[in-house]
């Protein structure tokens, strides 16, 4: 005989008994476990998300609108370029990518993607995924233009246009302009024309399709296409704006390694610059294909050789001498770039001498307008003032002199590459949404402009000084539009030499530094164990399910010690100790802990399959859409099997610690309320009752005035005190049956009364279910009414719409203002009913989502580039949870236009988004890296109250530009309507007007609802987590129900047998049970009453009283029902047999 | 008598059971001294609520005197912690209840050997032991039951057998046969006397049953928390 023996024949003997207690320890680790694999099974996804889309990818270059050299390889045959140098420098696979934006939609107007990544890729491409090509390569010699039209799609984009291999498809790319789009002639002529195309293949996630340089647990909408195809279709010969750069035999690449090799291998060309002997003059050239040189060229090429003349050539509007003008011209400024060293060539342009108020004009405009020396010349152009509104401006300048005809400065070659503008032979084909045609004379008869076209093309008509072009015409993508040198003693090769010398020195500066992606992704993917992992978020939820499984196994277990309390008794006087015993039990209980673990963990991989499912489909907003891997890693099941096991001793050892301490002879005297003195023991419960629920009290009330109800803060404290509200009620219960049990005997029987002091008996009992009843309702009742609702106060400029009807995003930029009513009329926006339509653009910097929707932990998020005062007018847009410091009464969006000491740009962002992705609160700040590649902060200077703005983080148009002025056009768009009704409409007209850029448009409270539903799906979770742990817990009462009766069977045949009626019995019972549901739902709700007061004041919130009521209702209908069953079962028979078994 | 044949020795012993709320309850013993020799049987008798159990209770080590001493063996109970006391019922002490108390889920040997698993586990032996006694008790074939298949006498032979499992110098009975019908009240009196006789286990029973009492060697009285010696009824049925 052991302890074990003795242990293996009490499970054995009493294995009914055990049943329940198994089952509840089962239940617990099957919630905990399955919470634990869920949490598994999310990061197993994301970083399986993080490696399909990067396939081998260690490394990536992205030189935005700058493309390097890089021609295609073709069927397997070398190409030259960037890439292939940087390869055989590095001995690693290095592919070269044409990543450009597009909207790809089902021929015959069917589904539309607006967001699609147009890639133009080739078989390096294909094989850092370790696939093949999708689309056979285009044969060695074959011309661009005969590729077939052929596209892959992504398995994402696919399903979304509902289509297949063989489906033709519109494509819509953007053609990256020679010149920005943010300038006053780039227009916005970087939509390329609509391409019909066959969708040749379908890629899957395994086959690379994935393919992302952005952490998202969303797949983009991929259109793979040939790269030379691409580069044929957007105008970009032999070019690419990514590199990849893959592991490969030479192992594991460094950034920094692949910067030392890139400076090794970069040619000016890498970064659009060329360099000429410009045609029949003695002089070379810089010049670029973007029409402005930026500063880090300008730098280069001025540091390469001296002399530098600088050249800035502008298309002018009108150029103006007294009532006469004439339209549509070239001017030059030109200077030196060194003042002190002046090239003497450049005097025969513009003299030395010349003042920054003088301008020379050339024989041609002298005769046009009949201006003469000493004249005053206006010059009128465009500039783009706020939201890239075409302002008109002009400059007076008085006529030093005429440039004859055949002068050195009458040089066609000083026009830059304008688009639309400098390729046309025809000047009525001059594409530019600037000219107006009508002014311009090329019609037979009047064609006057057209025969200077024909003879001297884009040939300067005036010319000014450098410093005075620059003041005119300077913009975020420069000052210059050529640099010039003498010829002489030169050679354009060593010039080029020597700029790209200099240019290697700053790649950085260029856009070209590589970013160690998959390390990125990785960390992004590696999901912090905290209340953003989806995991942690479902164990939280499902704690009052584990709780109450675990009071219920508790209780089971407890019932089936009482049951032997004889037998404890009996050890106990044969000589066992105290301690003894209790570890008997304990291995007793232990024993099935484990066995309830074990089916538990079993059971819990079903639970956690049964749990994905529900969040790819009814609960997919908690995970923002995303599909889901089962994964349960062996750790992973063992801290499930080992939680659910503690669990469960632990529970089993808190009932035991009281059961063992009682005497043997007490225990073998048949165990129940034989000792002691009830009144004393009452009295002293009630004053402990007393004084816990008076502290817990005064500790709300303190709370609750201390803390007032506004702000974030607020919901918290609430809670908080909500929280002890629960705990005093809980006291005053404890009084309370303390004061019926001191009190017994004294007051008038009564059959009511007599239910009301049986309550008393089983003190222990009573509370546990009274505290389960309270618990349950209170955080049901608590959660369910953050269940938020988009609809309402919608209109209101302080809601989580900000007062804006309509959201939407484009899948091109749009570079023009969308308010300006000719841009409007050009567009055929057409009738908006009357309405006031009004459009705040926003400029999107590319990063990762940063919403409620990304699982992942974003890194560098969205930057949204806007004008503080739009937000800020009129008491300013949405509420505001936090800000870094007091406005004074002003929108806290007027943060955004100061400037902090430290040089970090002000940021705004949603409190959801600095809360839960980023992790952050307000006056955090955050890395990044600007486009030179330099480092600089952000810094979080207020948090919007629950809104659609979620995503990215909100800075001055001015800041994102300083810092990323490649960021051309506005993508992102907020509208007013005025009045609301004609919402509908004004989406159709915008969205009709603005189709070339694929402007999608939503109802504001569509996009908010998106985000709510993230919340209101963990609302649901939890209620549905949180119902089922009320169910357990009227199973509870259930049993306590069960087992007091039956304890008192005896008790209750006496008063059958004096003459009470089975009807009033069931009475006595339910009365007594009742009023624990009852006690226990009034003080859950009245706590959570008190816990959700700030939240009911928040924007999108108000009191759900049918949900709340049908919850409560519910909880209710469930106790009742489960205390009637559990009663009938105990005075079901002949309970006058019970005093026959006495 | 000599100090060293007193196994069991009680001295003024009272009990109170105390309500702070209401004042003290009655005296339930009042300075109850008796002493037990090795060997030795006695019989306690007394009406209900005399206090017969409680004096038991006091005597087995399983509840504590409000005044007075008891010494086992010469130890004073009074000085030792719960685990010396367990230490004493376990190795000094057999008890016998009323009611058996047998565990059901354990056999008839099982349920003898239950008192090895204190201090420290089975001793050597044991088991050859318990089968013995279960033997002598005349349930030599019954080891492998269960107490759900004993008879209300069998079982309580199996409960005397476990008293006597760690070799006890004193059993404690406490209406050893007050749950057993006439005839097999009379066997199990047989069996105690024989043990007391034969073993030299010294026998204290508290006892409603002037049958079983007469058959001990001595006999006290417990009558309003008092012991006096009490006389034996010469005739008339037990009741």
């Amino acid at each position: 005989m052991t302890p074990w023996t003795l242990t293996k024949q009490s499970l054995r003997f009493y294995w009914r008994t055990h049943l329940g207690v198994v089952l509840g320890a089962a239940v617990a680790t099957t919630v905990l476990a399955g919470s634990l694999v869920i949490g598994d099974s999310v990061s197993y996804s994301l970083r399986r998300f993080a490696l399909d889309r990067l396939g081998e990818t260690r490394l990536a270059l992205q030189s935005e609108d700058r493309f390097f050299r890089a021609p295609a390889a073709r069927g397997g045959a070398g190409a030259g370029g960037l890439a292939a140098e940087l390869a055989a420098d590095l001995g690693v696979p290095v592919a070269p990518v044409l990543q450009l934006r597009g909207a790809v939609w089902a021929a015959g107007g069917g589904r539309r993607v607006n967001q699609a990544q147009v890639l133009g890729v080739d078989e390096r491409f294909w094989r850092l995924g370790g696939t093949g090509p999708p689309l056979p390569a285009p044969a060695p010699d074959a011309d661009p233009q005969d590729i077939p039209d052929e596209v892959a799609l992504n398995s994402h984009a696919a399903a979304r246009l509902g289509v297949g291999p063989g489906a033709r498809i519109m494509l819509q790319i953007e053609k990256p302009g020679a010149m920005p789009g943010d300038t006053a002639l780039g227009s916005d002529l970087n939509a390329a024309d609509r391409i019909g195309v066959t969708v040749r293949a379908v890629v899957s996630d395994a086959e690379f399709g994935r393919f992302g340089l952005q952490a998202d647990q969303l797949p983009p909408d991929n259109v793979f296409v040939p790269l030379a195809w691409l580069q044929a279709k957007a105008g970009v010969k032999d070019g690419a704006n990514v590199l990849l750069v893959g592991k490969g035999e030479g192992g594991e690449p460094s950034a920094e390694a692949a910067e030392r090799a890139i400076r090794r291998r970069f040619q000016v060309e890498d970064a659009g610059l060329e360099v000429r002997n410009v045609p029949n003059r003695d002089a070379l050239e810089v010049r670029t294909g973007r029409v402005f040189l930026d500063a880090a060229s300008v730098q280069a090429a001025r540091e390469a050789e001296p002399d530098a003349v600088g050249v800035l050539t502008y298309f002018v509007n009108e150029l103006a001498v007294g009532g006469r003008s004439q339209w549509y011209s070239m001017v030059t400024a030109m200077g030196p770039l060194e003042p002190g060293r002046p090239a003497a060539w450049a005097a025969s342009y513009v003299p030395r001498d010349m003042r920054d108020d003088e301008a020379l004009i050339n024989w041609w405009l002298e005769a046009d307008i009949g201006a003469k020396v000493g004249d005053t010349l206006r010059i009128s152009y465009y500039v783009l003032g706020q939201t890239n509104r075409l302002e008109t401006r002009s400059a007076e300048f008085r006529i030093r002199g005429i440039v004859l005809e055949g002068a050195p400065a009458v040089d066609p070659t000083l026009m830059p590459p304008f688009p639309g503008i400098a390729d046309e032979t025809d000047c009525r084909k001059w594409r530019s949404d600037i000219v107006d045609l009508s002014k311009v004379r090329a019609a037979p008869g009047n064609n006057k402009d057209q025969v200077y076209w024909d003879k001297y093309h884009g040939t300067p008509k005036a010319f000014v000084t450098l410093a005075a072009g620059r003041k005119m015409w300077s913009n975020r993508f420069g000052n210059l539009t050529a640099i010039r040198y003498p010829a002489e003693g030169r050679s354009a090769d060593g010039l080029r030499v020597g700029i790209r010398d200099r240019l290697r020195l700053h790649l950085a500066a260029l856009g070209f530094h590589f970013r160690e992606v998959r390390q990125a992704a990785l960390k992004a993917s590696a999901v912090a164990i905290d209340f953003t992992n989806v995991g942690v978020l479902f164990f939280l939820m499902s704690m009052f399910l584990v709780v109450a499984a675990l009071v219920l196994m508790g209780l089971l277990f407890v019932f089936g010690v009482e049951q032997r309390s004889e037998e404890v008794g009996t050890l106990l006087a044969v000589g066992l100790l105290a301690r003894k015993v209790r570890r008997l039990l304990l291995a007793e209980g232990a024993a099935l802990a484990v066995v309830g673990a074990a089916a538990g963990l079993v059971a819990g991989l079903v639970y956690t399959y049964l749990m994905l499912r529900l969040l790819e489909t009814f609960w997919k907003s908690a995970v923002g859409g995303m599909s889901l891997y089962f994964h349960a890693g062996a750790a992973t099941l063992v801290a499930g099997a080992v939680s659910g096991i503690a669990a469960a001793v632990i529970a089993i050892l808190v009932t035991l610690w009281r059961q063992a301490r009682r005497p043997a002879r007490e225990l073998l005297a048949g165990g129940a309320e034989l000792s002691g003195d009830a009144r004393a023991r009452g009295r002293l419960r009630l004053r402990i009752g007393l004084a816990v629920g008076a502290a817990a009290t005064l500790g709300a009330v303190l709370i609750i005035a201390l803390t007032g109800s506004g702000g974030q803060s607020a919901t918290g404290a609430f809670f908080g005190a909500g929280a002890l509200l629960l705990v005093a009620g809980l006291a005053f219960v404890y009084a309370a049956l303390g004061l019926i049990e001191g009190d017994s005997g004294r007051a008038a029987l009564r059959l009511g009364g007599l239910g009301v002091r049986n309550a008393a008996r089983r003190r222990g009992r009573s509370i546990a279910t009274v505290a389960l009843i309270a618990c349950g309702s209170f955080l049901v009742v608590a959660v369910g009414v953050f269940r938020q609702d988009p609809l309402q106060h919608a209109r209101e400029r302080t809601s989580g719409t900000g007062g804006f009807a309509l959201w939407g995003e484009s899948a091109l930029p749009i570079y023009r203002d969308p308010n300006d009513s000719k841009v409007r009329a050009d567009r055929h926006v057409g009738d908006l009913g009357g309405a006031k339509v009004t459009v705040v653009a926003l400029r999107v910097r590319e990063g990762d989502e940063a919403s409620c929707l990304n699982l992942n932990h974003p890194q560098q998020p969205r930057l949204m580039g806007l004008g503080p005062e739009e937000m800020a007018a009129d008491g300013g847009r949405f509420s505001f949870t936090g800000t870094v410091e007091d406005t004074a009464g002003k929108s806290p969006w007027t943060l955004l236009a100061r400037e902090s000491a430290d040089g970090a740009v002000p940021a705004i962002a949603d409190a959801a988004t600095i809360t839960w992705s980023l992790q952050k609160k307000v006056g955090d700040t955050l890395s990044y890296t600007d486009e030179q590649g330099r480092p600089f902060e952000v810094r979080l200077v207020a948090a919007i109250a629950p809104s659609m703005l979620q995503g990215g983080l909100f800075v001055s148009e001015r800041a994102l530009l300083a810092h990323f002025p490649s960021v051309s056009g506005y993508r992102m768009f907020l509208v007013d309507v005025d009045p609301p009704s004609g919402e509908t409409r004004a989406a159709e007209a915008l969205m009709r007007g603005f189709q070339r850029e694929g402007l999608s448009l939503v109802p504001a409270t569509e996009r908010l609802g998106e985000f709510f539903a993230v919340n209101n799906t963990y609302v649901s979770i939890f209620q549905v987590l949180g119902g089922l742990g009320m169910v357990l817990g009227s199973v509870g009462l259930g049993l306590v129900v069960l087992r007091n009766v039956l304890e008192r069977r005896g008790e209750l045949a006496i008063l059958r047998a004096v003459g009470f009626r089975r009807s009033e019995l069931r009475r006595l019972v339910l009365w007594e049970h009742w009023g624990l549901l009852l006690a226990g739902l009034a003080i859950g709700a009245a706590a959570a009453g008190v816990a959700v007061l700030p939240a009911l004041g928040t924007s999108g919130r108000g009191l759900p009283m049918v949900s709340l009521g049908l919850t409560l209702a519910g909880i209710l209908a469930s106790g009742l029902l489960w205390t009637h069953l559990a009663a009938a079962a105990a005075l079901r028979g002949p309970l006058l047999d019970a005093l026959r078994n006495e | 008598m000599a100090d060293s044949e007193t196994l069991l020795r009680a001295r003024d012993v009272t009990k109170r059971y105390e309500s702070p709320a209401d004042g003290d309850l009655p005296l339930v013993l009042k300075g109850v001294s008796l002493e037990v020799r090795q060997g030795e049987s006695l019989a306690i008798v007394g009406p209900s609520g005399s206090g017969k159990s409680t004096l038991l209770n006091i005597l087995g080590a399983l509840d504590r005197p409000t005044s007075g001493t008891v010494r086992i063996e010469g130890i004073d109970l009074a000085g030792l912690d719960e685990k010396a006391l367990a230490h004493v019922r376990s190795r000094k002490i057999g008890f016998v209840f009323q009611l058996h108390h047998l565990l059901p889920q354990c056999t008839a040997l099982e349920n003898v050997l239950v008192p090895t698993l204190a201090g420290g586990g089975m001793r050597d032996g044991a088991d050859g032991r318990a089968r013995k006694l279960l033997e002598r008790v005349g349930l030599g074939d019954h080891l492998d039951y269960r107490p759900a298949r004993l008879s209300g006498g069998q079982r309580q032979r199996v409960a005397v057998a476990r008293a006597l499992i760690n070799q006890p110098r004193l059993v404690l009975a406490d209406e050893p046969t007050g749950s057993l019908d006439r005839e097999t009240a009379g066997n199990l009196a047989d069996l105690l006397v024989e043990l007391n006789r034969e073993d030299g286990v010294a026998m204290v029973v508290v006892t409603h049953s002037v049958a079983l009492a007469s058959r001990m060697g001595r006999m006290l009285e417990l009558r309003d928390g008092s012991l006096s010696p009490a006389a034996l009824p010469s005739t008339g049925p037990e009741t």
